[in-house]
């Protein structure tokens, strides 16, 4: 058992060699190579992974950052709406104001008009209907010529506020 | 215990050893053939284990010797799975391992003492391989350092076979021992004979899980150990230094 015997020596280690060659060439080989796909694959998928993730990552910050923006973007359309109502809103306040203050102006206006045309009116009447009276008055004891005057100095006295007012100069009816 | 092949060398005049070493290479085919013959990318048991005692393979020569280990893939892997099968196949009944014989094992360490040497010459030049004998050492010790060198190179091997055969045939005597007090004892006629035949009976069992524990480290330190001697040839002593 311990003797050493060359040739045993020589064809065990021709042996070990033809085997591992043989083996290496039609199974191990295959197998090898197997296992260095799959670790290829394996290694690209971690590599399509990690890109990915550094994609995600980046598409995150980017919509991030988008969101910030459009965030700021609505503040600002907030604030200048805001801004633009209170303005609309003042200037519609100021506009029925001065709306307000114009349709006093042309009601105090129309107010005058009206009443001065009611005076004229008044006037009018107050003089056709003294002279009615005054003719009436008149038609028996005074001539066409003093009953004129009479009437001119009635109107007169209207004109004055004072119709019970006589001129200096006018002679006693 | 006498065993199959001492028949069949009986008969057929084929050491025992070589016998058993083609058993060995024959079992190692039907195993990678039934591996190997469906690969999948979710392996079933065998694959597994194989691919498994590849990547361990692979794994040791990357670390020892770099990326450039790749093309002795086919030398490691052999000698691990024939050293590993060798020695488990001395615990089947009837058979013995081959690298229970000094001629096995001397002749894989020889393989693997000119592999080494080969392959450093082949990477590194006939005169620069030389050179690493003595390197890193004054001038003037480079003589002594050259023939120490020579002599732990010449070491190697022997260390190497006989390791492994020693292991492996204490485990295999054990065993025949064991086997052979049982037989004996139980047909001495004895009552305390025949007692005494539990004690190997249950001591056998234990024996073949060391064995079996022997076989796989026995492999693995062969392995590592060849790796080592490659590595340390065909790396530069700069790459070394590194």
């Amino acid at each position: 058992m311990i003797s050493i015997n060359p040739a045993l020596l020589l064809v065990q280690a021709a042996t070990f060699l033809f085997a591992i060659l043989i083996l290496w060439r039609f199974l191990w080989k295959p197998l090898a190579r197997f296992m260095e796909r799959r670790t290829h694959g394996i290694e690209q998928d971690l590599a399509n992974a990690k890109k990915s993730r550094q994609q995600a990552e980046e598409l995150e910050a980017q919509f991030k950052a988008r969101l910030a923006q459009i965030d700021e973007e609505t503040r600002g359309i907030l604030r200048r709406a805001a801004d633009e109502s209170k303005q609309l809103r003042e200037k519609m306040l100021a506009d029925a104001q001065e709306e307000a203050r114009r349709l006093i102006q042309n009601a105090g206006r129309q107010i005058e008009t009206d009443k001065r045309h009611a005076i004229r009116e008044l006037r009018a009447e107050t003089v056709r209907l003294a002279m009615l009276i005054a003719e009436r008055a008149l038609k028996q004891s005074v001539d066409q010529q003093v009953q004129e005057r009479l009437v001119r100095e009635f109107v007169a006295g209207l004109g004055d506020d004072s119709p019970g007012v006589k001129p200096p100069d006018a002679p006693e009816s | 215990m006498p065993h199959i092949g001492e028949a069949i060398e009986y008969s057929l005049k084929i050491p025992t050893p070589l016998l058993m070493s083609w058993v060995t290479v024959l079992v190692l085919f039907v195993l990678s053939w039934l591996a190997v013959r469906r690969l999948r990318e979710s392996p079933g048991r065998l694959q597994s284990a194989f691919e498994t005692a590849f990547q361990f393979v692979f794994d040791l020569v990357d670390s020892s010797i770099g990326p450039e280990g790749k093309s002795y893939y086919p030398l490691f892997l052999g000698i691990f799975f024939y050293i590993l099968v060798g020695n488990l196949l001395g615990l089947v009944p009837g058979l013995m391992s081959p690298t229970a014989n000094l001629n096995t094992t001397i002749a894989l360490a020889l393989v693997i003492f000119f592999s080494t040497h080969f392959l450093g010459i082949k990477k590194q030049g006939f005169f620069h391989y030389l050179a690493h004998f003595g390197a890193g050492v004054p001038v003037w010790l480079k003589p002594l350092m050259f023939v120490i060198e020579f002599i732990s190179e010449l070491a190697r091997p022997l260390s190497l076979s006989f390791r492994l055969f020693g292991n492996i045939m204490a485990k295999e005597v054990l065993l025949g021992i064991l086997a052979f007090l049982v037989v004996f004892m139980y047909s001495a006629g004895g009552v305390v004979d025949t007692a005494m035949t539990v004690v190997p009976l249950l001591l056998r069992p234990l024996i073949i899980l060391l064995g079996l524990l022997v076989g796989f480290i026995q492999a693995f330190i062969f392995t590592l150990l060849s790796i080592v001697y490659v590595g340390g040839a065909v790396r530069t002593h700069s790459e070394r230094s590194r």
